[in-house]
């Protein structure tokens, strides 16, 4: 076997999703190899940090306490007549604001074209606009006051994690998406030495 | 002056949101800082993947978007459970998966 096919196997192997017969080559490859050894210690790593992730958030009562508190200050902080003062920064931000305004509207028209995925009318869309219009005030506040939680986090982050978070939030799942998606096929499902009691 | 310039630019900025909102998932903004914080660490680590489990792991994401959320929801569950487990009960897991698809699967 050459080292470019183990690699390509390795993943899959460390999955569970390669047949007995290749993860049995591939074992007989990586005993041999040493730099195919490497790479599936690498890997195997790589899915035990994986597999440590929670799915679901599980949010410290301490942060969200902390985060909430600093809310209230950033807007206790304001005196009346911080009125004024947001209204100059807005005449500083305003072509910049523009500008994005006219990017936002300009991929609204090229991406619009009807997904009749849910089959709603695209008037329907009405509900999305508050939880897409109330997050950034705190992400705001927060960069104000220099005081960035998570400091590993970049305020902008790559293209394609600002365009699908949900893809690299499920990540785990979808690593192993054919065992949960048959998870109790698979639990009642016997070994060796074990009575069949369900492929019959 | 300001006023009603800053007042249109709100308008015309919320009334380009629901053009994001129409691609399916969430925006990066609309997520909390802890899953802003998971969701970075899991792009880290996709980034180090095989382009070809990178695309994999993307035509999963397409199919699970594509679930009814109870579905989706038992999926996490399931990966909870499965996560939950100490290594002996996984590794005979996995085996079973491997048993299991061996025997039936084909």
């Amino acid at each position: 076997m050459r080292c470019r096919t183990a690699r390509r196997w390795i993943t899959s192997d460390l999955a569970g999703e390669l047949s007995p017969a290749r993860a049995g080559r591939l074992a007989q490859h990586v005993e041999r190899c040493e730099g195919c050894r490497r790479e599936r210690g690498a890997y195997a790593a790589l899915d035990r940090a994986l597999a440590a992730l929670p799915p679901e958030a599980e949010l410290p009562p301490r942060l969200e306490q902390d985060t909430l508190r600093r809310v209230r200050l950033a807007a206790a902080d304001e005196p009346p007549a911080a009125g004024m003062w947001r209204w100059r920064w807005l005449r500083v931000a305003a072509p910049a604001l523009a500008a994005a305004a006219v990017l936002l509207l300009a991929v609204r028209g090229t991406e619009s074209p009807v997904e009749p995925s849910h089959g709603q009318p695209p008037t329907v869309s009405g509900a999305p606009h508050r939880p897409a219009a109330i997050p950034p005030a705190p992400r705001t506040a927060r960069r104000r006051r220099g005081a960035e939680p998570v400091p590993s986090i970049p305020t902008d982050p790559p293209p394609e994690l600002a365009a699908r978070p949900d893809l690299f939030i499920n990540l785990p799942v979808l690593r192993n998406m054919e065992k949960l998606q048959h998870y109790e096929a698979i639990e009642t499902t016997t070994l060796d030495g074990q009575d069949d009691q369900s492929n019959g | 002056m300001t006023f009603p310039f800053g007042g249109a630019l709100l308008a015309v900025l919320l009334a380009a949101t629901p053009a994001v909102a129409q691609w399916g998932g969430r925006e990066w903004q609309q997520l909390s800082p802890d899953e802003q914080r998971r969701a970075w660490q899991n792009y880290r680590r996709y980034q180090q993947l095989p382009q070809q489990r990178q695309e994999l792991y993307q035509n999963r994401f397409q199919h699970f978007q594509n679930m009814p959320p109870q579905e989706q929801e038992r999926l996490r569950q399931n990966y909870q459970n499965y996560r939950n487990q100490d290594p002996a009960a996984r590794q005979q897991f996995n085996e079973r998966y491997r048993r299991w698809k061996q025997g039936g699967q084909r």
